[in-house]
């Protein structure tokens, strides 16, 4: 179980501000956390790595105490078990891709590790490769690996699949689905993107300015799904008419759909404008 | 007329010393501006900069009264380390020193500041040491820099010429480099020598200068693959 408790004081673009965190995380959970940029998400998960300092606080992962400010325990980030990808990979731009694993491997560590997670990750093809000729989907792959190869307790994503595109993100996201349960890993995700969360986490914070407005897990938080009910309801945006109005091209996820605009009321719907379509349980037919 | 070659060979050792032992004075210290957060840092780098600016007769004035023998310093020198800095070839190695530590430093210095500090911060989540991360990470990462600081510290050291007089005098062998030999000459005017000694110094700079060029701006690299 991880214990997070602390506040620091934080400069942002709206002047000082207050962090302050009170979570406990099971072991094993994966939270994704979201909010506004300057909400304190990248602070959250690099106080936990050790890279920033707090006023106070304490932070206790698995029974070990990383911080607590009131006795004076602060653990440097070496000595702190963790895993982290950053927003930009960082990757060791000098070392090829295996120089790099091998560098991240600890000491006393079995140089088979390496194999196993280039193995895991595909990166068999690319490990002469310097991290500056690979794609970002491939760099992040390489960040992943170095991230899992000291077998970390606690895995730390800063918008790790931000920077790709919807196909690779989604490859990705399968990925670190099945390292999270392969190495029992548990996991800090910041991110913005809904269908990350909902394919990805159990838990799901929210920042605003500091403060933790909202914690559930996901399923919840999705106000498009409700319980067996015998009626569906689809977000959508108007992304097209035509017709004069009387056929919506609408785009729901990644799916786009033409159809009649059966809105009863006087008032024209235009592009951009959000929209639920609602439909009922009988006519629902699954196909795969 | 034969050249006298000695006033060139001490000028290359003088510039070798002076390179050598710069870069190990340099690197803390361009990373101790780098990365601290003291109050103290704007005044050392103004201190570091200073030499740019300030006429080298001035920097070898002072050094001049503050090693001269009828000085406690000086005498405290003298006397206790027996190290006479004024009038020697230790002297100006010092003096070099100083007139060319912003050319090692101010290099090094933008090397690590151009740095993702995500770089290092990744080492030390790894669990490696500051030392590993300097050695591994961050060295290998400023290479040019670290050619830059080293080649313009060794250039310069050899166009020096007001430092090296003003503390080390024109004694042949000990402080008599090629700058004041081809002044010497002149002096004396011996066109001819002055010629060589100037020949030789604007092919070696030239040379030099060359390489940086050709290194850091990848030229090498390319014609080799």
């Amino acid at each position: 179980m991880i214990l997070l408790e602390f506040q620091k004081k934080l400069q942002g673009a709206a002047g000082t501000m207050f962090l302050d965190i009170a979570l406990e995380l099971p072991k094993g959970s994966f939270t994704s956390i979201c909010g506004k940029s300057g909400a304190g998400k990248t602070t959250l998960l690099r106080t936990i790595a050790g890279l920033e300092k707090v006023s106070h606080g304490k932070i206790i992962v698995n029974n070990t105490t990383w911080l607590d400010t009131s006795k004076r325990i602060y653990l440097q980030p070496q000595k702190r078990n963790i895993g982290i990808v950053f927003q930009d990979y960082s990757l060791f731009p000098h070392m090829t891709v295996r120089e790099n694993l091998a560098f991240a491997l600890s000491k006393n560590q079995d140089p088979k590790t390496i194999d196993e997670l280039i193995a895991i990750t595909e990166l068999g093809d690319l490990q002469k490769q310097k991290p500056n000729l690979l794609s970002g989907g491939q760099q992040q792959r390489v960040a992943l690996a170095m991230a899992l190869i000291q077998k970390p307790e606690v895995l730390l994503l800063d918008e790790p699949l931000s920077a790709l595109d919807p196909e690779m993100r989604q490859k990705l996201q399968l990925l670190i689905k099945e390292l999270h349960t392969t190495y029992e890993l548990t996991t800090l995700m910041v991110s913005h993107d809904q269908e990350e969360i909902l394919l990805l986490s159990d838990n799901v914070v929210t920042l605003d300015k500091g403060l933790i407005t909202n914690q559930e897990a996901p399923y919840q938080r999705s106000k498009s799904t409700t319980s067996f009910s015998s009626n569906y309801q689809l977000k959508g945006k108007i992304i097209a008419l035509e017709s004069n109005g009387t056929v919506l091209i609408v785009m729901i996820g990644q799916n786009i759909l033409k159809i009649p605009n059966t809105k009863k009321e006087s008032t024209t719907p235009s592009i951009g404008d959000e929209i639920v379509l609602s439909f009922k349980n009988s006519n629902l037919e699954i196909l795969l | 007329m034969v050249m006298d070659w000695q006033p060139l060979i001490l000028t290359l050792e003088l510039a070798l010393i002076t390179t050598v032992l710069l870069f190990l004075l340099g690197f803390p210290l361009a990373y101790w501006l780098v990365y601290s957060k003291s109050k103290l840092k704007p005044i050392i780098e103004t201190l570091v900069s200073m030499p740019l600016v300030l006429p080298p007769t001035v920097l070898g004035f002072y050094l001049l009264i503050a090693f001269s023998p009828s000085n406690a310093f000086g005498n405290w020198l003298d006397e206790v380390l027996g190290l006479r800095l004024v009038f020697s070839f230790e002297g100006i190695v010092l003096a070099s020193m100083l007139y060319s530590l912003p050319f090692m430093t101010h290099p090094l210095q933008s090397g690590l500041q151009s740095l993702s500090p995500s770089l290092k911060e990744a080492s030390y989540v790894l669990g490696k040491s500051r030392w590993t991360t300097f050695a591994k990470i961050l060295l290998p990462n400023i290479k040019p820099s670290i050619l830059t600081g080293v080649v313009l510290t060794f250039a310069h050291t050899i166009g020096e010429f007001g430092v090296v007089l003003m503390i080390g005098g024109n004694i042949p062998g000990k402080t008599k480099v090629a700058s004041i030999a081809i002044y010497d000459e002149v002096e004396t005017l011996n066109y001819m020598a002055a010629n060589s000694y100037s020949m030789v110094l604007f092919a070696v700079t030239f040379i030099i200068l060359l390489a940086i060029y050709l290194f850091n701006g990848g030229y090498l690299t390319r014609f080799w693959k």
